[in-house]
């Protein structure tokens, strides 16, 4: 009979100010609590695009004078392959907080909300939060407070236009979506088709490609979090294209003694 | 160091509507992977408001275009700006470009493949 598969286990360790002794109040506590599980819910609804959570968990440790506690996911062999997705979008939430605003963009709002109460307590009495998610920690310290306050104030914006990057993770269970991951910028972003393009995006898997379409912009992030396609166009292999060299002296109005005035006249800038 | 993949150069799509000669060409070479163009979106177009205004204080009148260029090196977290253009050289380091590097491009040695 095959072993059953190792949980990932999720454990925090809150840190009081030193006004406290260290200690946590109580408040703060629940506070964390609380958003630990709202985040852990709307991770699972961005993983699955369900409307409601399914996966229960339960506290496996929790310390005895310290503000400690460790929790899974209550086995379910259907949505262990959902628990390994949060797991990773809860390492890359906290980090995404820690680091500055650019990654948190890329998160739905209800994980942006959820992440944003779940660390409020870093804005008041709890001077740091360390998280262990199966072997990766996270530590946030109070300096990260600023971040989520500015988390909580964006504002959405949206222009038609394109975005490169190659096309991987594509579901078709609700709404039709795959993640665009371009070479610059946001690591990834959500992109929402209409069913009639699912041939096109399939054959488009594992490709680089321009996406054309309505681009969402979550503020003040220039990165896009969220792309509603209208099109999508595989680039060529890169054999095909030309490369920067090969543009090398093709105009007939180069070769001129000032490269200044050249660009300028070129750029129609004047 | 782009053709070499160590390194990735950012441009605005206002690029598109600038360059008048072999426009298709340079098109073709913006697919490649190591290049990557910028649709110029709000969060773009109020940093380029910034930089404007912030360059207005200091008695410096960067185009649109320009600023648009300025604006996309940095939110998009470029190590420096390319260019020849004189003026834009002039805002290199500046606090209204928050610091950012212009300079002119240059290649480095590199050996042959013998």
């Amino acid at each position: 009979m095959a072993e059953p598969e190792s949980k990932i286990p999720i454990s925090f360790k809150l840190e009081g100010s030193p006004r406290d002794q260290g200690l946590v109040r109580f408040s703060d506590f629940a506070t964390f609590v609380e958003g630990t599980l709202a985040t852990l819910r709307a991770l699972e609804r961005e993983a699955t695009n369900a409307a409601q959570a399914q996966i229960e968990y339960r506290v496996t440790q929790l310390e005895i004078s310290s503000a400690a506690f460790a929790l899974e996911a209550i086995d379910d062999p259907t949505t262990r392959e959902t628990e390994k997705i949060i797991a990773a979008r809860l390492v890359e939430g906290l980090a995404a907080v820690r680091d500055g605003l650019v990654g948190i963009a890329a998160f739905d709002p209800s994980v942006r909300n959820g992440l944003s109460k779940m660390l409020s307590p870093l804005r008041r009495g709890v001077q740091s939060v360390s998280a262990l998610i199966g072997d990766t920690p996270v530590t946030l310290v109070g300096r990260a407070a600023a971040k989520i306050r500015l988390a909580e104030v964006f504002e959405e914006s949206a222009a038609v236009g394109s975005f490169s990057g190659s096309v991987d993770a594509l579901n078709v269970h609700g709404d039709h979506f795959f993640y665009l991951y371009p070479p610059v910028g946001p690591t990834k972003i959500k992109c929402v088709f209409s069913p009639d393009l699912l041939d096109e995006v399939k054959s488009s898997i594992k490709r680089y490609v321009t996406i054309f379409g309505l681009i969402e912009y979550a503020e003040p992030s220039a990165f896009p979090v969220r792309i509603v396609v209208d099109r999508l166009v595989a680039h060529p292999p890169a054999v095909q294209l030309p490369s920067l060299s090969s543009l090398w002296g093709i105009s007939p109005s180069a070769g001129g003694p000032d490269e200044v005035i050249f660009v300028r006249h070129l750029r129609d800038a004047e | 160091m782009v053709e070499r993949r160590q390194a990735t150069i950012i441009t605005s799509e206002v690029v598109i509507s600038e360059v008048l000669e072999d426009a298709a060409k340079l098109e073709e070479l913006m697919k490649r992977p190591e290049y990557f163009m910028v649709t110029p979106g709000a969060p773009i177009q109020r940093k380029v408001r910034d930089i404007r205004t912030a360059a207005r204080e200091i008695g410096r009148t960067p185009k649109t275009p320009d600023a648009t260029f300025i604006a996309t090196a940095l939110l998009y977290k470029a190590e420096a700006l390319h260019t020849f253009d004189g003026p834009v050289l002039g805002l290199s380091g500046l606090t209204c470009v928050d610091g950012l590097t212009i300079c002119k491009p240059s290649g480095d040695q590199t050996t042959l493949g013998f």
